[in-house]
Order: C-alpha cells, then structure tokens, then sequence
C-alpha cells in the first residue's frame, strides 16, 4: 500500500497541468483568431453599454498577461462568462445540462459494456462463422457515422414505425410524477442510447475479444483445462476475469470519445443535454458558450481518464511501480 | 545494348520511399486490402469524374421541385431548396477526400516533425514535445477544431487546417517510436561511417524505413479526418459554399419526418468511404503485424 | 594526407553512464573502453583480440568517432579526430572506413546495391553519373560480384550473406579509405563463405596495403594470426597485451594472452600433444561492477595479493607491452 499515495500524486501531477493546458489553449485560439476577441469572449452584442461592462470585468483594455490572469482565474472559479442571448451565465447553463449528458453517456457505456463483453468473449471462445461475421458487424459498427445511424433509427423506429418518441427527454405538455417521470425518460432515452451503444459496442466486442483471446494462451489456463473444468468455466471464470482489467480501462479511456459521440448524437434526439446546447450556440454565434463546453467537456474528459488510471493503478499493483 | 539501357535505368533518380505496393498486390493480399482498395478506387473515380457523371450543379437551387421523391431524373431526389442530392453527394465525396487529404498532410508534417525532433534529440526536448502529444492526444479533438473553426470563421481552409491541427499527435507518437527502433540499426550506424549528414540520415536512412508502419495509421487518420469534417458539418460548422455531406445531412435533420432520402444518401456514401478506409487501414495494420496476422 | 601517416590513440575512454531512473543520475558507469593507448603506422596491420564483451567494438567506434569519446585523443592524418566539428569529421569520413559485423543489418533494406554504392561517391566526389556508374562497376569486379551489372539492381534481401558482406566492403574501399577497420567481418557468415571474404579482405590489402592502416577486430586468433602483424589483446575494457602477432602467440605474456591462445585448437596433432592447455576457468567480469584492481584476479591462477587492489601499469618485456604484476621486475 506504501506505493499508493506516491502513485496518486504522480498521476495528480500529470493530469492537473492539462486542465491549465486546455484553458492556455483556448486563451492563445482566442486572442489568435482575427477581430476583437471582446465578440468572442462577449458574444456578438448590439448592446453597447453590455459589451463595456463586459470588457472591463474580463479587463480587456489591460495588456495580455494580465487579461490571462484575469481569465484564468476566472475560469478556475467557474465563472465562463455571460451568455447576453440567453441572459445567463455560461456556467450555469452548461452545468444544467451536463447531467442529461451524463446520464447517456453513462447509461450507453453500461449497455454496451455488458452487451460487447458477452458477445466478444463468445466470439473469442467460438471461432469460425461467428467470428467472421461479428468481425464484419463491428466493422460497420465502428465505419457507419452514428449521427447519421441515429438518424435512420429515428426514421424507423419514430416516424414510421412510431413506437418511440422523436425526441427530448420527456413528453411535452404531461408533467409526470414519480415513478411515471422515470418511465417516460427511459423511453425517451431508448433511442439515442440504442445509437450511442451500437457505436461503442463496435469497439468494446473488438478489445473484448482480442483480450480473451490473449488471456486463453497463458499457462493458468492450461492449468485450469487440465483440473478438467469444464470449457465455459475456463473461459468465464478463468479467462474473462484476467481479460477483464484492459477492457474497462478501455472503456474508461473511450469516456472522450463517447462524450463527442453524445454531443452529435442528442442533436439528432434533441436530448437536452451539452450537445443541443452546443448545437443551438452554433447556430445563434454564442462564442461563450461554445467555449465554456470545450474547456467543460475536456475537463469531464480529462477526469475520467484520471479516475481509470487511478482505478487501474488499484487494481493492479504492478502499475503503481512503473 | 542492354548495358546501355541499365545504364540508361541507373542514371533515373530512384526515390528513397519505396513501400512494397508490388509486393503486397502479387504475394499476401489480403483480402480486406483488396476490397478497401476497390471501393476507394471507386470512390475516387468519382470524385474526380463528378462533372461528367451529374448533370445538375451541385449547390444550385430549384433545379427541380423541393422535396421531390428519388425518382429517374433525380436520382436521389431534391432537398427543401430544390437542389439535386445526387449530385451533392457526387461533389460531397470529392469535398470528403479533399479535407482528408490535405488535412492529414498537415497532421502528417507536423506529426513527422515533431516524433522526428523527439526521436533524434533525447532529453528535454523529447519529453517536452512528448508531454505536448500525450496531452493533446486527450483533448477532445473534435471539440477543438470546432472550437476553432468556430472562433477563426467558418471557411473551408479553416475546416482543413483546424483538423489537421487536432489530427497530428497520434502520428507524432507513431513516428517517434519507429524512430527510435529503427536508429539503433547497424546501417545508420553504417550510413554515418560514410558521413552522411545528420538530416540525411534522418530524411533518407531513417524516414523511409519508418514510414511503412505509419502509413496503415495515416490512412485510419484520414478516416478519422473525414468524419471529423462530416461531424462538423452536422453541427451546422461548415462551408456553405462547399457540398459537405455532413452538412447535407445538418438540413435533413429537420425534414426526417417526410424527406426521408436527404438522410438516407448522403450518410450511405459517407459510411461506404469510411467502411473502404478501414478495410483498407486494418488490412495494412495486419498486413505488416505478423503477430496479428496469426489471429 | 601525408606521406608517412600514423594513427595514435592516446588514453582513450569511453565511459556509458548507467542511469537508473530520469531524475537520478547515479554516479555508475560502464567502461567500455578504459585507458587505451596504442599506434599503428602507415602499412601496419592491427588485430583486436578478446572475449565478447571486452570493448573491441565500441573502441572501433571510438576511434572513428561514430560514437562520442569519453576523453582522450586519437592522431589521424595529423589531426586529433576528436577536435574535428561535425563538418570537418564528415569530409575526414571516406579516409577512414568501417566493415560492420552484421552485413544485412548495416544494409538500409530499402536500398539497391546501386544506391548504396553511389551516396558514397556522390558525397564525397564531383564525378559525373556516368564516371559513378563506371567506377560502381569496377568495384564490384573488384570485391568479386561479377557480372556487376546483375547487382545494381538487387536489394540487400535479395542477396546472399556473403554477397552483402562484399558489397559492404565495396562501400568501405569506394574511395580508398586510409585507415579501414573490420569489425568481425566473418563471424556473421556461414563457415562455408568465411573463407572467400577472408581472401578478399586479404587480397584488398596485398593491393593497397603498403598504402594504408588495417585493423581487424575479432575473437578468432587464427584468424588474426593469418592477418595482422601485431595484436592487441583487451580484456573487460582494458588493454592487457600489445606487440607483435607472431611472438604474442609463441609466447603469451599476460596469463589471459596465455588462456586465449591455449583455448586454440592446434591442427597438428604432434604439436598439440606436446603443449600444455590451460583451461578458460570463471566467469567473464561483471561490466557494471568489475572487480578492483586488475580485471582479470578473480581468473588469474597468478594472482598476487597487490592484483587485487592495484591496477597493474604497462610493464615493457623485450618490444611488448603488458599490464600485469608478474613483469613488474623488469
């Protein structure tokens, strides 16, 4: 255990400087770009007495090192900015949206989690015609854009078969309580989760299945075949189990991935979350806004690729040393 | 006689990057080499044929009625502005390899410059530029070239330019670690007993040694790039004036309850480029991976 | 270059740091080469003997300069190699050449003999591609690839061992190098070529001898025997004999000389039956920590208390030089 608190450190070390890094980079993009970095960091405003009050709290008229304190200490305590359009401030807006974001992101990983490890450690166990044509599913799956999949299964499913719901998060003009509210956000969640999973099903089959096919060569598994366990013991038990450890730092470390895959996917479910926000920013020039949910969804990103190297670390003690 | 025309032969400058294409066609093709290759091929011969094979412009309004079902004229019928999908498509394919070429072009100059730098200079610079790549590799690459096309104006240099900004650090780590393998070979020792110089040896020893096992991960790079730009287009972040099948399907996303073929097509082609990328991507990787091969 | 040239190396070392971590750099080193001091003149042939592991190599790449010295110096065409800049090295390159132990590893494989061969000329001469083309064909008459022009076209993959290690040669001598060294030039090859390159490399120096520095690396003293007028024998980085090749082998000196000799198979039976083998005992020395004093103690059936502590200095014995105690009266 005496390795653990150096390790923590050392991966704090090395995760932290990217939040800075992600905000000295959007700080150079802004003052980069050409114009007046006041529309980019205000938005594009008619109201003139707005964009100087708002240039002198992001002191714009004060040389560049300062203003990038300014800045950066604004956004290490949250504050991204106002978003004049919306008459709110950046933070908050996003921060309202993250957790319909999450909650597919999270929901999608689970599915295919557990749907891709089965299927690859079968495919693993069994090869032959089912191999064959799991490798070509998977090609599809990791080839075919899933906004565009999401697309044609909102034209199957929501308009001509019109047994889900084309979009949002809840039907419109109930207000459901209870347990009938959850119900109504799972069907509303079906669609955009069914494409977001079949995307990163694609992938987690792929390492499952070669992790599986790694773990069978080891001796424990001779071993185990030699004590006469029977085939699917070894393979759950025995293999799965050793093979497992690649495949949720895997997942884990497709967080980023499955985050951008959200944002597009809920613009085509209009699922209220980080992407429709992002989605509607564009389309309305809200510079702040966009911003706020670049530095936001990296640094959701680079969490998540801290806590699963910290979990990794946990969980297998050679890590730590290296 | 035939002296003369060896003679003739060895006076040609031969190139130094000699990837084995002859090899791979005549002995071990594999088999998703084969079918990758064919669809690009097809791909491509459209995209560059695209004047002959259509017979509307592509961004032209009212060449027949909005919403017009897919039928023999309009082969993949019209969208909400009475413009020809086919013929969109057909340009959108040439739009789709254009920023996947160019941009990994860039990725692939400042990814090469950046592993070759790390990978020739040891110490501080290599940890410094290597630190640099595994960050970059993190961020959301997508955010940052929207965020970049976003803020520097939506044109299609930008769109090009910003994903070959975001593209370049995976090939950057590729590079630099074939780098390092194949310099501590005898023959660059060797080429150093005959003093050549050090960017020799870099350009013409080591380079052309190193790029075959990258070239599998810049074709997967331009797929990633490719879908980038369609990504991009989706979210509305694109060049107007440019045919982008990601932007084709930004404006079905508002008709999908009845124009059902302005999703359909332009997504279909998309797919169809990026399934041949990969096949032709992952049959390299395998091609030259002899431990996967065996799998 | 001057008429009478030399070469001279003069304390040579070279020293690889042994780090163990990124932040830390210990204080260890491995040496390579420790203390290295000899002279050949023009025309003289030296053979570099020892076990694996005792530094032939990396002094070769030392004295070319292929890698940074520790310290020391090394005389060459007048001039201290070690002084030169990256410039002046590489125009000094094609008089100094190297024949590398692995032919098909020190072949860029995606080369053709003929692209190998004219970089050099191209480099280092103004000659037009038509005088190149001639003189690529004289020099793999030369080195016995004939008919030459059915090799321009070949990748190294495409050759067999012994036709590589030739155009690896022909690469060497391309603009008669002054001082060539090979670096176990055979030991790489099937027995059944061995003797064709040896032939060669003899042949080259019958041809030019008189007019240039040789100096064959190798662990075969036979080899060496039938090669090179001196030998100097190194054991674990260290030089421990240096003198003529004749009588180093009629009369080792220093009891590791003497242990490398006997190891020799003999192929006259009546003379092997009348002399006495002593037998290679232990192990090779530890490269990172080898033990004090001399090197060679912890083997030596000799060995004096003052070997364990001093290393021995070079003692001269007749016109030999030897590091070890047992010559120290003289």
């Amino acid at each position: 255990m005496s390795s653990l608190i150096p390790f923590i450190i050392k991966k704090l070390l090395q995760y932290i400087p990217m939040i800075f890094a992600v905000i000295i980079i959007t700080f150079i993009l802004v003052h980069m770009a050409p114009g007046d970095p006041t529309f980019i960091l205000v938005g594009e405003v008619g109201d003139e007495e707005f964009i100087k009050t708002a240039r002198a709290r992001l002191g714009l008229d004060k040389p560049l090192h300062e203003r990038f304190i300014i800045y950066l200490s604004n956004v290490l305590k949250g504050d991204l900015g106002y978003s004049y359009l919306r008459s709110e401030p950046v933070a908050k807006l996003i921060v309202d949206r993250i957790p319909a974001t999450l909650l597919l992101v999270l929901t999608a990983m689970f599915f295919s989690a557990l749907i891709g490890i089965m299927i690859g450690t079968i495919a693993a166990a069994r090869k032959g015609v089912l191999d064959i044509s799991l490798s070509t599913l998977s090609l599809f799956g990791i080839s075919i854009p899933y906004f565009w999949l999401g697309q044609i299964i909102l034209i199957v499913f929501a308009v001509r078969l019109g047994i889900f719901p084309l979009g949002g998060m809840v039907t419109v003009g109930r207000s459901y309580q209870g347990i009938d509210y959850v119900l109504d956000v799972i069907y509303h969640l079906v669609l955009p989760v069914m494409t977001l999973a079949i995307f990163n099903l694609a992938y987690t089959t792929k390492i499952t299945r070669g992790s599986v096919l790694e773990a069978l060569t080891q001796d424990y598994i001779v071993t185990a075949r030699s004590k006469g366990l029977p085939e699917s013991r070894v393979i759950f038990r025995h293999a799965l189990r050793n093979a497992l450890i690649p495949v949720v730092t895997y997942i884990g470390f497709n967080t980023g991935v499955l985050l951008v895959g959200a944002i597009l996917t809920e613009t085509v479910f209009a699922w209220p979350g980080m992407g429709s926000l992002l989605y509607d920013s564009i389309r309305l020039r809200d510079y702040p806004v966009i911003l706020g949910i670049f530095i936001y969804g990296s640094i959701i990103i680079i969490i998540a690729n801290l806590i699963v190297d910290l979990l990794y670390g946990l969980l297998d003690p050679r890590i730590r040393v290296r | 006689m035939k002296n003369e025309k060896i003679k003739k032969n060895f006076l040609l400058k031969s190139g130094y990057l000699q990837f084995p294409i002859k090899k791979i066609i005549l002995t071990q093709m594999n088999s998703r080499i084969f079918a990758g290759l064919i669809i690009i091929s097809i791909i491509t011969i459209m995209a560059i044929t695209a004047p002959f094979i259509t017979w509307h412009p592509p961004l032209k309004t009212l060449v027949g009625k909005p919403f017009t079902i897919p039928n023999n004229h309009y082969l993949f019928g019209t969208d909400d502005l009475g413009r020809d999908i086919y013929s969109n498509v057909i340009y959108g394919i040439r739009t789709s390899l254009i920023v996947g070429l160019s941009s990994v072009s860039i990725a692939v100059i400042i990814g090469t410059l950046i592993g070759v730098l790390a990978g020739y200079y040891r110490g501080i610079i290599e940890d410094f530029l290597m630190r640099i790549t595994d960050m970059t590799l993190i961020l959301p690459q997508f955010l940052l070239a929207l965020v970049i096309v976003a803020i520097f104006g939506q044109n299609f240099q930008n769109i090009i330019l910003a994903i070959g900004v975001v593209s370049w650090p995976g090939i950057a780590r590729m590079v630099r670690a074939e780098f390092l393998s194949i310099k501590e070979r005898p023959f660059i020792e060797a080429a150093k007993a005959i003093g050549l110089s050090d960017m020799k040896i870099i350009f013409s020893e080591i380079l052309p040694n190193a790029m075959p096992a990258v070239i599998p991960y810049i074709i997967l790079q331009i797929n990633a790039a490719i879908l980038i730009e369609a990504g991009l287009g989706f979210l509305g972040i694109a060049d107007p004036n440019v045919p982008s099948l990601g932007l084709m399907l930004n404006t079905a996303q508002q008709y999908l309850m009845n124009a059902w073929w302005m999703a359909v097509f332009p997504g279909l082609m998309l797919s169809i480029i990026v399934i041949g990328l990969n096949l032709l991507g992952d049959g390299l990787v395998e091609y030259l991976n002899p431990r996967l091969r065996k799998r | 270059m001057e008429k009478n040239f030399f070469l001279k190396v003069v304390n040579v070392k070279k020293y690889f740091p042994v780090s163990k971590s990124f932040l830390i750099k210990s204080q260890k080193y491995v040496k390579a080469v420790d203390n290295i001091s000899f002279s050949i003149r023009r025309g003289g042939t030296l053979g570099i003997v020892g076990e694996s592991g005792s530094g032939k190599t990396t002094l070769a790449r030392v004295i070319l300069r292929l890698i940074e010295p520790t310290s020391g110096s090394v005389y060459f065409d007048n001039k201290n190699i070690f002084d030169l800049d990256k410039h002046e090295l590489r125009k000094l390159r094609p008089k100094m050449q190297m024949i590398f132990q692995d032919p098909m590893a020190s072949l860029n494989p995606r080369k053709k003999v003929k692209q190998i061969l004219t970089q050099v000329f191209k480099l280092h001469t103004s000659l037009s591609n038509e005088e190149i083309y001639d003189r690529v064909l004289d020099l793999l008459e030369k080195v016995g690839l004939s008919p030459p022009e059915l090799f321009l076209d070949r990748y190294p993959h495409e050759l067999s061992g012994g036709q590589r290690q030739r155009v690896c040669i022909a690469r060497a001598i391309a603009l008669n190098p002054k001082l060539l060294i090979a670096d176990e030039p055979v030991s790489a090859l099937d027995v059944s070529v061995r003797g064709q390159i040896i032939n060669l490399l003899l042949n080259i120096y019958r041809e030019r001898g008189e007019d240039m520095i040789y100096i064959i690396i190798s662990h075969d003293i036979a080899l060496i025997k039938s090669m090179c007028k001196d030998t100097l024998v190194m054991y674990s980085g260290r030089m421990v004999e240096f003198g003529e090749t004749d009588s180093i082998i009629k009369s080792p000196l220093h009891p590791y000389t003497r242990m490398l000799i006997s190891a020799v198979p003999i192929p006259d039976p009546e003379i092997a039956r009348t002399k006495k083998r002593i037998p290679i005992s232990g192990e090779p020395p530890s490269l990172i920590n080898p033990p004090p004093g001399c090197h060679f103690h912890p083997r030596c059936p000799y060995v004096m208390e003052r070997c364990k502590v001093e290393v021995p200095q070079y003692f001269q014995v007749e016109d030999r030089l030897v590091s070890c105690f047992l010559y120290a009266q003289y």
